[in-house]
């Protein structure tokens, strides 16, 4: 991986700077423990199916796309770092903040890629990172249900402190103040606390759900501190059915929308704010972000290539102040949306293989100031996001796979 | 097919759609050239034209108290027999509907209760509507994977006439099923996942002290029973191991005429076809690699 310009004096400053900040990161964390072996928990396969035809026959095609593929992004500009999270290789990816360049159509060389059996990544959507602790935090969307936490420095298989949870985990919200975090779970439909630094079944402090919460598949989580406040990204499905058997309701669908909460909150209680409707120009949100300083809130809206931008107050069926979409933003997919306040710049992760920046008044088919690739320019995108369901469809000879 | 990394064909998605994350169950009706999907974040089966593309509404949206769907995930169109069978994973029942159902309609039928031995939700549901048989996936009282042989006729709380679990399967849990010609083609995901926390996510269960491991359980497999199989046996012809580069499969699609079956695995996040024209009953080559199929189905 490659970040550096063929220059000669260039070339040797970049590549030093470089290995000096990968240096720098790893310096911060402790030696990461062995990694889990798959071999000891594996059965004695051969002995139960020998004799049996069939066996480990190759592939005649395979599907794959060998580069990460980003999903939820967070920024710390008081360390300089900005964390990806990757739910193809099942990593996380951790930036200089200042990384990335329009220009390059190489792939952006990362501080460090935490990934293995230890850290417990195993679709990891929603992330957070802890500025004053120095943690990242990543939460588990399938396979596994759990929050995983990582020191700043960490790198490769390294040992997470992990924290079981509910199933589904989206958005990862953070508070100083409350030393809480706060996650959203999709089909439970709820908000649910932890301390910050909880681990194994230590048990949730509080919850947020019920019918009056307007909580409907929960994604994106944003805690606005200085405003006791917690946003909250909603696509709009609703199915209690999805995990009580005894409920005869049925689910429904209702719009998408932002619901913001006191951060106080418990129980069964209407949002304080709901920004919902035809105006607000939501397709599929799922990270939010909020800007204390501008007052504004940014939405990424993963099905209509568009980050939409309201005023933090906003509240009904309004329009965005803002929308940044078209050709040149390079806005596809977007899964992830963070604010930087202290430099003034808007992130945007892409569900494949570019995360994007931007001024924080970016507006229309706006060109990002840096562009940090985790593939070549061009790579392909196959966008699986754990295929478990497919059809064959014999008229057109197509696979039909749903994410 | 494709193969490598590709873009994909088409996509359909968007709000208007209906579409949810977690989409775990699509099958194509090949007869009116339709894509059924269930939507278990929304309790819902969505219908579009097999050729539709982008921000499209679907056709249909089965939805409503009802339809008596909580957590949707395999289904299929039987053409015979004109029906929609769905794998409910909270309810642990199999629904059957009209093939065009719509609305807040109410399943003809369900397959569901304490004889039938389906415990932990159905996951995977597959029809024979030749030989008159549903087969579906889900845990017995033991949180073993287990696969259900119902006869397709059969309604409310029945035993099932043969029921495939144990040891000797090599199963520790199932996904996604298919029949075809007689047989079964069972997809033991095999992730040894156990939820921590209670249904609904409301506490850690009792004895909890963590998350389950993701990487530690045994490598999955594709398994083929015969339909008339029962108990505790070994699968008659098995897709695993290096050289097949399953990890935990967990979905699967036949094209019997092209001898393929088609896999996508949730571990490798891709999509893996296999030639087995053997297994398909279709002449032709296949076997590769280091295992030899060959046509020997007897005990």
């Amino acid at each position: 991986m490659k970040v550096i310009r063929p220059n000669k004096y260039g070339v040797g400053i970049a590549l030093g700077t470089a290995l000096l900040a990968v240096a720098a990161w790893a310096a911060l964390a402790a030696n990461p423990s062995p990694a889990r072996s798959r071999a000891a928990a594996e059965t004695d396969f051969a002995k139960l199916f020998a004799g049996i035809p069939g066996g480990d026959i190759q592939p005649c095609r395979a599907l794959l796309d060998m580069y990460p593929e980003f999903n939820g992004v967070a920024v710390d500009p008081k360390n300089n770092v900005v964390l990806f999270s990757d739910t193809n290789l099942k990593s996380l990816l951790i930036y200089r903040r200042t990384a990335g360049s329009v220009d390059s159509p190489g792939v952006t060389r990362p501080l460090a890629q935490i990934m293995g059996p230890a850290t417990y990544i195993s679709f990891a959507a929603g992330v957070a990172l802890d500025p004053v602790h120095k943690q990242i935090y990543a939460g588990e969307n399938d396979i596994g249900d759990d929050v995983a936490a990582f020191p700043y420095g960490a790198n490769g298989d390294y040992a997470a402190r992990v924290l079981a949870t509910p199933h589904e985990v989206y958005g990862i919200g953070i508070s100083q103040k409350f030393n809480q975090m706060a996650l959203a779970i999709e089909h439970d439909e709820e908000l649910i606390f932890f301390r910050l630094g909880a681990h194994g079944a230590e048990p949730p402090l509080r919850e947020i759900r019920g019918d009056n919460t307007g909580l409907a598949d929960p994604h994106g989580v944003y805690w606005d501190d200085p405003h006791d406040e917690i946003f909250v990204a909603n696509h709009g499905n609703w199915a209690r059915g999805a995990w009580d058997p005894d409920y005869q309701g049925g689910g429904h669908y209702q719009p998408p929308s932002i619901t913001v909460f006191s951060a106080d909150d418990r129980g069964n209680v209407k949002p304080q704010r709901t920004i919902q409707g035809s105006k607000t120009r939501m397709d599929w949100p799922a990270g939010v972000s909020v800007d204390d300083q501008r007052n504004e809130v940014a939405v990424a809206n993963m099905a209509s290539n568009a980050i939409t931008v309201y005023k933090r107050t906003a509240n009904g069926n309004v329009a965005p102040i803002r929308e940044i979409k078209g050709p040149h933003t390079g806005i596809t997919t977007p899964m992830g949306v963070a604010f930087d306040p202290v430099n003034h710049e808007l992130w945007v992760a892409n569900f494949g293989h570019t995360g994007l920046v931007f001024d924080s008044d970016a507006n229309g088919d706006a060109r990002p100031k840096r562009i940090i690739r985790n593939a070549p320019k061009g790579t392909a995108i196959a966008g699986f996001g754990n295929p478990m369901a497919m059809a064959y469809d014999s008229k057109r000879d197509e696979l039909l796979v749903p994410n | 097919m494709a193969s490598g990394n590709t873009n994909p064909a088409r996509i359909i998605q968007g709000q208007k759609t209906k579409l949810t994350r977690a989409a775990h169950g699509i099958t194509y009706d090949k007869a009116r050239d339709l894509i059924l999907a269930s939507e278990p974040l929304a309790a819902a089966i969505v219908t579009f034209p097999a050729g539709a593309h982008g921000e499209v509404a679907p056709l249909r949206v089965l939805q409503g108290p009802k339809t008596q769907l909580h957590r949707p995930f395999q289904l299929e169109v039987d053409d015979v027999h004109k029906e929609l069978v769905v794998a409910d994973s909270v309810s642990s029942r199999i629904l059957f509907y009209r093939w065009d159902a719509s609305g807040n309609t109410p399943p003809l039928r369900y397959i569901g209760g304490p004889k039938t031995g389906m415990y932990g939700g159905v996951i995977g549901v597959a029809v024979d509507p030749v030989r008159n048989i549903v087969v579906g996936t889900a845990s017995d009282q033991h949180h073993r994977g287990a696969i259900f042989v119902f006869d397709r006729r059969a309604s409310g709380d029945v035993a099932p006439l043969g029921v495939i679990t144990g040891p000797h399967t090599g199963i520790k849990s199932l996904w996604h099923v298919a029949v075809y010609n007689g047989k079964i083609f069972a997809v033991a995901f095999n992730s040894g996942y156990f939820p921590p926390y209670d249904r609904g996510g409301f506490a850690p269960t009792p004895g909890c002290t963590g998350p389950p491991k993701p990487w530690l359980a045994p490598i999955g497999f594709i398994g083929v029973w015969n339909l008339t199989d029962k108990g505790d046996v070994p699968p008659r012809a098995y897709i695993r191991g290096a050289a097949s580069d399953l990890l935990h499969p967990a979905s699967i699609a036949l094209d019997p005429p092209d001898g393929e079956l088609f896999t996508g695995d949730g571990g490798r996040n891709g999509v893996f076809a296999f030639q087995v024209p053997q297994l398909l009953g279709v002449p032709g080559q296949g076997g590769l690699g280091s295992g030899q199929l060959n046509d020997t189905w007897s005990r």
